[in-house]
């Protein structure tokens, strides 16, 4: 099996089609291409860590790398993750709430 | 002893930290508006404490006052003005909210936020 | 003091409740409409710049006459500085940002009114009525006023939702009444906070407070006013994590509908995010999280959309996508990105709102936004296709189109500033976004109209087509003449930092 049919199949589950129902090329393009923009943003943004300290950004980039190659596909987890179910939607606002007070009441000074 | 402006705002955040319990982890969508309000109504007392002056009067001038002692005295009457609009505010969104549920329980016959406002994808796929 | 700047909030209002009051009464609703339409623009080009003080209060440096008898406690403090009333304040940029509102507002409403058989009285209402409601957002400097009115515009977004005929709608309005429920009074509570240590709620009187160390800078409630301020903004833009409630919405509303909730949005993101930069300046690690917010913002954006099927969806997450850009241009914080975020911020109003229009004209024709049912529209409208592939290069910061010239002035800012791996990031996303915009060309345009795809309506209004067109020079011109807007802007930025 090669990868393109591989990525076909994928991509098969998370639409949940059945075996007759066929992705189109588009599609297949498409979550290749987000696929790719996640994971080459994510690293490019991490660069950003080197105001720091270059050697964190050296190891932050690692890690981050390490833990996408670990958990690629990608996009499959973020589709499910950015669903508009309330509870969903509410849970990552009350995480983002509570880094943000923490972020503020502690970091200031290191920053 | 605590002071009354300092139990005022122990309450407001109790307010706040119970409707965030509430709209967070309760299924029944009323509980989840009641949670609601009491968020609102948590940061509305917060705001009218701020307000508030130990041996204060009221902030209106009344005949018979004297300018010097009205000033020394007076309560900040800033925030009573903004909390009444709050009130408002938090009282035309809550019936928004409650017309909003009754339409959905007509129409799903649930009140459940977890079945009635789960992902679009899932309720397509369960339709 | 200027006495026709609250006209810019009046006028909307009295014609908002004009237009309910004649709800049912199509002709009439439709006259009206189109009227009070072209006075949104007009407008501003007739008011004065300068500041307007509530019920005539201005502080007493600008009127000494008023300061004689006062005693030295007073006059030789700050409270010398501090305004009393509420303050609007209307300068060049304010103009542009109202300008561009009621031309879009205008386009708006003469489009939906001419595609829908019934005119809605109420529908008008609510447009209106939130159009007022950002336009006070803009222009106040009273941190309160502009919750009040941010409050009225999240009402009328969750009004226009409900006026739209598609499924699905009471569930997201009710999820969008609920994330505003919890976020709202965080920004509340932050309000409340600077209103506690500071004893006021204009922002120059905050400002002046902080500045002259009424306040020090590191007392870690204002640090706590900042994070549930901040809370409050991104909820307000639709920033992470309330992009998905934000895209939802627009996939809910009538194209014509998601074209004004998409304005609302980048003008509360606007005004929110300067108020912020105001006040919160001296935190550095706020610029951080703003960075981070927005690169966030432009990655789950763009990335997301190309997978959609919704066109309407697609649409909503690029503008997501797109509200990236501005808040890095903010973050960077340097006059040349602050100029190009609010360049940036007005393009984006334009090119979305030209998009939504475009959707609007498949909807009209086929009745569904699904990009597996469609194909082949390139037959059936030659002309809008062109428009429309047109600004999707607009977008994807084509020359010689306006988002050129500002993603442009963003990518050269951020290396200025020394972030080369945010430009680097700029352009990959645009180039992301061109990819989007080929995409859906390819799938509602050029690929084989499916057999059961149904044309409901043959021929799109003319009055859609105008529109369009003249959004489209608007763009260009914009793009051939940035300076019309970057002048003011950058003069706008040079007095805020």
């Amino acid at each position: 099996m090669n990868l393109y049919d591989l990525v076909n199949d994928k991509i098969k589950q998370i639409q949940s089609k059945t075996e007759n129902e066929t992705v189109s090329g588009v599609s297949t393009a498409s979550y290749l291409a987000s696929e790719l923009v996640v994971i080459v943003s994510i690293l490019i943004t991490s660069i950003l860590l080197r105001k720091i300290n270059p050697i964190l950004m050296i190891m932050g980039i690692l890690v981050i790398f390490a833990i996408i190659l670990t958990n690629m596909p990608i996009m499959p987890k973020l589709r499910r993750a950015q669903n508009d179910s309330l509870n969903n939607m509410m849970f990552y606002a009350l995480i983002t709430l509570a880094l943000l007070v923490s972020m503020f009441y502690w970091g200031v000074k290191y920053v | 002893m605590i002071s009354v402006q300092l139990a005022s705002l122990l309450t407001s955040g109790m307010l706040i930290i119970i409707g965030l319990f509430a709209a967070l982890f309760l299924d029944n969508i009323f509980k989840k508006i009641i949670g609601i309000s009491f968020i609102t109504e948590g940061v509305n007392l917060f705001i009218v404490t701020l307000g508030y002056k130990s041996d204060g009067v009221v902030p209106i001038f009344l005949p018979g006052m004297v300018k010097d002692v009205f000033v020394q005295n007076s309560a900040y009457p800033l925030p009573a003005a903004m909390v009444l609009t709050s009130i408002v505010i938090g009282a035309s969104t809550l019936a928004v909210m409650l017309a909003l549920v009754i339409i959905l329980y007509q129409k799903h016959g649930t009140l459940s936020a977890s079945k009635l406002l789960m992902d679009d994808e899932e309720m397509e796929a369960g339709e | 003091m200027d006495s026709f700047i609250p006209l810019l909030v009046i006028v909307p209002i009295f014609c908002a409740i004009l237009l309910n009051l004649c709800h049912g009464k199509d002709k009439l609703v439709k006259l009206l409409a189109l009227i009070f339409g072209i006075t949104l623009p007009i407008t501003p080009i007739f008011v004065n710049y300068g500041n307007h003080f509530f019920g005539g209060y201005s502080p007493l440096f600008l009127n000494s006459s008023w300061a004689t008898n006062l005693p030295s406690t007073i006059t030789n403090s700050i409270l010398f500085n501090f305004h009393p009333a509420i303050t609007y304040v209307f300068g060049g940029m304010q103009q542009i940002f109202i300008f561009i509102l009621g031309i879009l507002t205008f386009f708006v409403i003469f489009t939906s009114l001419n595609e829908s058989k019934r005119a809605s009285g109420v529908y008008t209402f609510l447009i209106f009525m939130g159009t007022a409601a950002v336009t006070a957002v803009f222009l106040t400097d009273d941190i309160f006023h502009l919750y009040i009115f941010f409050e009225i515009s999240v009402m009328t977004q969750v009004g226009i939702i409900l006026c739209s005929n598609i499924q699905r709608k009471h569930e997201t309005a009710l999820k969008y009444m609920f994330l505003s429920n919890i976020a709202a009074p965080m920004l509340l509570l932050g309000i409340g906070l600077l209103l506690g240590l500071t004893g006021n709620v204009n922002i120059s009187d905050i400002i002046i407070a902080i500045k002259t160390g009424v306040v020090t800078p590191d007392n870690p409630v204002l640090l706590m006013a900042a994070a549930l301020i901040l809370f409050g903004w991104l909820y307000g833009s639709g920033l992470p994590p309330f992009h998905s409630i934000k895209s939802a919405m627009y996939s809910k509303a009538t194209p014509h509908a998601a074209a004004i909730l998409q304005v609302f949005t980048v003008f509360i993101f606007v005004s929110l995010g300067i108020v912020i930069i105001r006040i919160f300046a001296f935190i550095s690690l706020l610029r951080w999280i703003i960075m981070i917010i927005s690169a966030l913002a432009m990655i789950l954006g763009i990335s997301m959309a190309i997978t959609q099927h919704d066109f309407k969806r697609m649409i909503g997450y690029l503008a997501v996508g797109e509200l990236g850009y501005v808040g890095l241009g903010l973050a960077i914080g340097t006059i040349q990105s602050i100029t190009a975020c609010l360049f940036q911020a007005v393009n984006e109003i334009l090119l979305t709102g030209l998009l939504f229009i475009g959707v609007g004209t498949i909807l009209y024709k086929t009745g569904t936004t699904d990009t597996n049912k469609l194909g082949g529209m390139l037959t059936e409208n030659p002309f809008v296709a062109f428009i429309f592939l047109l600004t999707g290069f607009a977008m994807a910061g084509v020359p010689p189109f306006n988002a050129f010239q500002s993603k442009l002035l963003l990518i050269q800012s951020a290396l200025n500033a020394g972030f080369p791996e945010l430009g680097v990031l700029m352009i990959i996303l645009s180039i992301v976004t061109f990819m989007t915009f080929v995409k859906v060309f390819y799938t509602v345009y050029l690929k084989p109209q499916p057999e059961n795809m149904k044309i409901i309506n043959k021929k799109i209004p003319q009055v859609t087509v105008i529109s369009m067109v003249l959004l489209l020079i608007v763009c260009i011109m914009l793009g051939l003449f940035p300076n019309i807007v970057t002048n003011a802007f950058s003069q706008f930025a040079m007095g805020l930092l």
